[in-house]
């Protein structure tokens, strides 16, 4: 039997750990959607009539990515859970699967399961309440507002509504790409830090993720400099980039690849020294 | 204490955030600082536009061209109440003439939220539809149609007139306005706006001798000539705007 990854055994894994944890799951995306369906009627009920701006793709976009992010987190601080007391730590690290399995279990949970049961519960409730403020809608006897874009936000399908006509499709790969990094980057953090600390590890987590923040917004202020300039290298077609040498090209997508990539490799040696320690 | 150094989990989030510290030092720094005036694209005399200001702020590409108004000598209001309105226009080739009229037809005015005559209907190219009215003196096309066009011909005949322009992709556009509002520029007076958003233009060309230009930020444009009157207040800005040239109108 392969030590580092035999997919009979990581099959039982999965059926272990879904046997465990579906009702913990399901619970909370019940919570997740009563959540949303509460700021949903809420939305319905105080937009101005006129605009309904809360179901435009817009905002719509920006409710899903915000909606995911936030409760991303939730759900990756969470997920080992268990580590939080002595006894659950020890029962999880004797399950019989290996360091990377479990690593993969996380990867596939957290990076990939969740987004799209996420997904799934933004669609169908946020769809039928972007159709209805549709119906709903007033058009202004103002003659400034713009005609409003009532459409939902689905990722990887979804068109710019500002890309009109469509003979210059703007979609939105470059910036949901770019998205898709800084999540599993963010949710491998949290991981990470749930495991590492042993006790008030969120706390701890969070106060390691400000202070990072913190740190480069003032090395950025001091210097002047763009914090968030890797990203235009990824969203920002190439001749309206600051700089397009090779060198430039190399960095920025070694940020944009490479700090995900660290922080999952993290997760590894995290899950792996909490073994052997 | 120092067990922490021994672990590689932490080796590892320490790699990831020197990369992306460094990392991102290392593009700012590739990048000129500070902002850049480029007056000696902007052509005006001791009468022009000496109102308007334009940078460039270098460092921010993705704004491109920032045109701002530093002390505008003119304001106006985006309330107008015109009721009586006509609209003439053409197709000469295949180019779209669209000319705007306030004085009445034959002292019956065409309200523009009245259905539009067949005779008056808008001759238009095939990828032209939906173009749509309000009452008060407004041009809009419609958010949802999509609008190709080689050239676009836009000439105010009256004053004031009040038009938008949205998601629309054009080779060549000019907006020709030269008719001065009676009086003094204000609220009850207003000498009409030109608005433009969500515009992919190659090349733009927008004379205006009153009232106001309004380019958003989601207007593209590749070549840009504004000759604007000294009290028409510019604002908004053009994202990626490569060329740039103004005039005043005399």
């Amino acid at each position: 039997m392969n030590q580092v990854f035999d997919a009979a055994r990581f099959l039982r894994l999965l059926r272990a750990h879904w046997a465990e944890s579906w009702r913990s799951y399901a619970w909370f995306f019940v919570v997740c959607a009563i959540l949303n369906g509460v700021v949903l009627v809420m939305g319905l009920q105080l937009a101005d009539k006129h605009r309904y701006v809360e179901f435009q793709q817009s905002t719509q976009t920006s409710w899903y990515a915000f909606g995911l992010v936030a409760t991303g987190i939730v759900f990756a601080t969470r997920f080992f859970d268990n580590f939080n007391e002595a006894g659950s730590t020890l029962i999880v690290l004797m399950k019989p699967a290996s360091t990377f399995e479990k690593w993969c279990l996380a990867l596939l949970y957290v990076g990939m399961l969740f987004p799209l049961a996420y997904t799934m519960v933004y669609l169908c409730m946020n769809y039928p309440a972007v159709a209805y403020a549709k119906m709903q809608y007033v058009p202004p006897t103002d003659h400034i507002s713009t005609i409003p874009v009532f459409q939902i936000y689905l990722p990887f399908t979804s068109m710019h509504a500002e890309s009109w006509p469509p003979d210059f499709p703007e979609p939105f790969y470059r910036e949901e790409l770019l998205f898709v990094f800084n999540f599993l980057a963010g949710v491998a953090l949290c991981m990470s830090g749930r495991i590492y600390f042993k006790r008030a590890a969120v706390l701890k987590t969070w106060l390691l993720a400000f202070g990072l923040l913190v740190f480069g917004l003032c090395i950025s202020a001091l210097n002047g400099a763009d914090p968030f300039i890797a990203g235009q290298y990824w969203t920002i077609y190439s001749e309206q980039r600051p700089t397009t040498t090779m060198l430039d090209l190399t960095v920025a997508y070694g940020i944009l690849f490479g700090v995900p990539m660290l922080l999952w490799i993290g997760l590894y040696f995290h899950i792996k020294e909490r073994e052997v320690s | 204490m120092f067990d922490v150094f021994k672990k590689k989990g932490v080796w590892t989030l320490g790699a990831a955030v020197v990369l992306l510290f460094m990392g991102q030092m290392y593009l700012n720094s590739q990048v000129p600082k500070g902002k850049q005036n480029i007056d000696s694209v902007v052509n005006f005399d001791s009468q022009g536009i000496h109102a308007l200001r334009i940078e460039k702020e270098i460092g921010t590409p993705s704004r491109g061209l920032s045109l701002k108004v530093v002390e505008p000598v003119a304001h106006v209001s985006a309330t107008f109440n015109s009721s009586a309105y006509a609209l003439a226009s053409h197709v000469e080739g295949d180019v779209l003439v669209l000319t705007f009229n306030l004085s009445k037809k034959n002292g019956k005015g065409k309200y523009l939220d009245d259905p539009l005559s067949e005779k008056d209907q808008v001759l238009v190219p095939a990828s032209i539809r939906d173009l749509e009215f309000s009452n008060t003196g407004f041009l809009r096309i419609s958010k949802e149609t999509p609008i190709e066009l080689g050239a676009l011909d836009v000439r105010f005949v009256d004053c004031p007139t009040n038009a938008n322009f949205e998601n629309m992709a054009i080779d060549k556009m000019t907006v020709t306005k030269h008719c001065q509002a009676s009086g003094a520029p204000s609220e009850s007076h207003p000498s009409g706006y030109i608005r433009m958003s969500s515009m992919k233009i190659k090349n733009l060309e927008i004379t205006s001798a009153s009232g106001s230009v309004d380019l958003a930020e989601s207007v593209k444009v590749d070549a840009l000539q504004l000759n604007l009157g000294a009290d028409v207040l510019l604002s908004g800005s053009v994202a990626l705007l490569r060329n740039a040239h103004l005039v005043s109108v005399p």
